[in-house]
């Protein structure tokens, strides 16, 4: 579990606030009931969720992490006169 | 026909047997303030009022503890409503979970609170913990993109409820999960120890049993455990939207009964309104114990059994149990 932790808080180090890790290291505290405190980790995420800041995202979702930047592109130029 | 494992068998025979026993449902985490736990209370479909601490033999690792304090509807509830909001559910679904939000908004009591929580890919609190009468922004809802639920389901849990308030959390979801990170072991661990209680409604295919109907079913009952698992479906339901399952996906009912919470198939004839409210009302009854344990060591994985006294068969939903505080062995865990 050190290593565990040490490995996501490398993680957010290289990708402030990516979703994988942030939820990892908070399931990790939580479960195990010591160390970091989950919920603040949690919180700033659900406040703050971005697909486009996680690596992992560009990985797992291939081009669907084009989707967020293309739709509010589209959004944007929908609401041009 | 679920298969029924014998430990539901063995619930069920003692549920039987008067002075109703379960030996897990509802709790809270230990702090300074001791501990709380959220025990709902069932005689059929009817929630049984008036139990006083007397009634209530709890035990912590099986040493008898003293309730210091209960109560019930006295006590304010923060509710978050957490909605899937994948591609799947668009158009007039939209719309119906929109007025869900609004309705339910509009039955809590002044010191409650709500707030709403959106899965996709990736979550977003669409807005905080707020009273009712607040403003909810809910016109920029949109769905879109792939269902992380599990991720959702475990961000909520992971929420600590605030010393003299109680936590319930109402899922609305298909059941499917496409893209979390938290895989369904890390997020039934989060289950079993989060002090949230959590229900989730699915909207199922086919089917003539309105919600109303089946939420009236004694959940946790005989009936219910020998049938059911927590899980109150209709068997035949007329089709709710393209792609609904038949029933609900069994994990779910897994995920949600450490909680003491329940698994709801809502059909394409039932209110989404309606199911919130049951659930809000049915949480609203329950019980809310305190007591500081006494005779147990503190740290490690605390086993809670609760049980009603007077005589009679009732279903009783509580937690299974605590962690205390400090580092835990690997086989103190709860499993």
């Amino acid at each position: 579990m050190p290593q565990a932790r040490e490995a996501y808080i490398s993680a957010l180090k290289v990708s402030p606030g990516a979703h994988s890790a942030t939820m990892r290291l908070a399931a990790l505290a939580f479960v195990n009931g010591h160390g970091d405190d989950p919920y603040p980790l949690v919180d700033a995420l659900l406040r703050d969720d971005d697909a486009r800041r996680d690596p992992w995202w560009s990985y797992y979702a291939a081009d669907w992490r084009f989707w967020y930047p293309r739709i509010e592109r589209v959004r944007q130029l929908a609401l041009q006169p | 026909m679920v298969k029924v494992s014998s430990t539901v068998v063995a619930c069920a025979v003692a549920l039987a047997v008067g002075g109703a026993a379960v030996g897990a449902q509802s709790v809270f985490r230990s702090g300074v303030d001791g501990v709380t736990v959220v025990v709902s209370v069932h005689r059929g479909n009817q929630p049984i009022a008036g139990l006083t601490s007397s009634d209530f033999e709890l035990k912590d690792n099986g040493v008898a503890q003293e309730i210091s304090s209960i109560s019930a509807e006295k006590v304010p509830l923060d509710l978050t409503l957490l909605l899937d909001l994948s591609s799947s559910v668009d158009g007039p679904q939209l719309q119906r979970l929109k007025t869900a939000v609004i309705d339910t908004a509009a039955l809590l009591r002044p010191d409650d609170r709500i707030r709403l929580v959106a899965i996709s890919q990736v979550l977003h609190e669409v807005f905080s913990l707020r009273p009712k009468g607040a403003a909810m922004l809910l016109d920029g809802l949109s769905a879109e993109g792939a269902t992380s639920l599990y991720d959702g389901m475990a961000a909520t849990m992971m929420r600590p409820s605030e010393p003299g308030r109680r936590q319930l959390i109402v899922a609305f979801t298909d059941g499917h999960d496409s893209t979390s990170i938290i895989d369904e072991t890390a997020a039934k661990a989060i289950a079993r120890i989060t002090d949230s209680v959590v229900d989730v409604v699915v909207p199922v295919a086919g089917g003539d049993a309105p919600a109303q109907r089946r939420l009236a079913q004694p959940r946790g009952s005989l009936d219910s455990l020998m049938t059911g698992d927590n899980i109150v479906a209709g068997k035949d339901v007329a089709p709710f939207s393209a792609g609904a399952a038949d029933a609900p996906p069994p994990v779910l009912a897994d995920l949600v009964r450490p909680t003491a919470g329940q698994v709801i198939a809502l059909t394409g004839s039932d209110s989404v309104s309606v199911v919130f409210k049951a659930m809000l009302d049915d949480f609203r009854a329950s019980y809310v114990l305190r007591y500081v344990a006494q005779g147990v060591q503190e740290e490690g994985w605390h086993e809670i059994s609760i049980a009603v006294k007077k005589h009679g068969r009732y279903d009783i939903r509580a937690r299974r149990g605590y962690m205390g505080r400090g580092k835990i062995g690997s086989s103190e865990a709860p499993r």
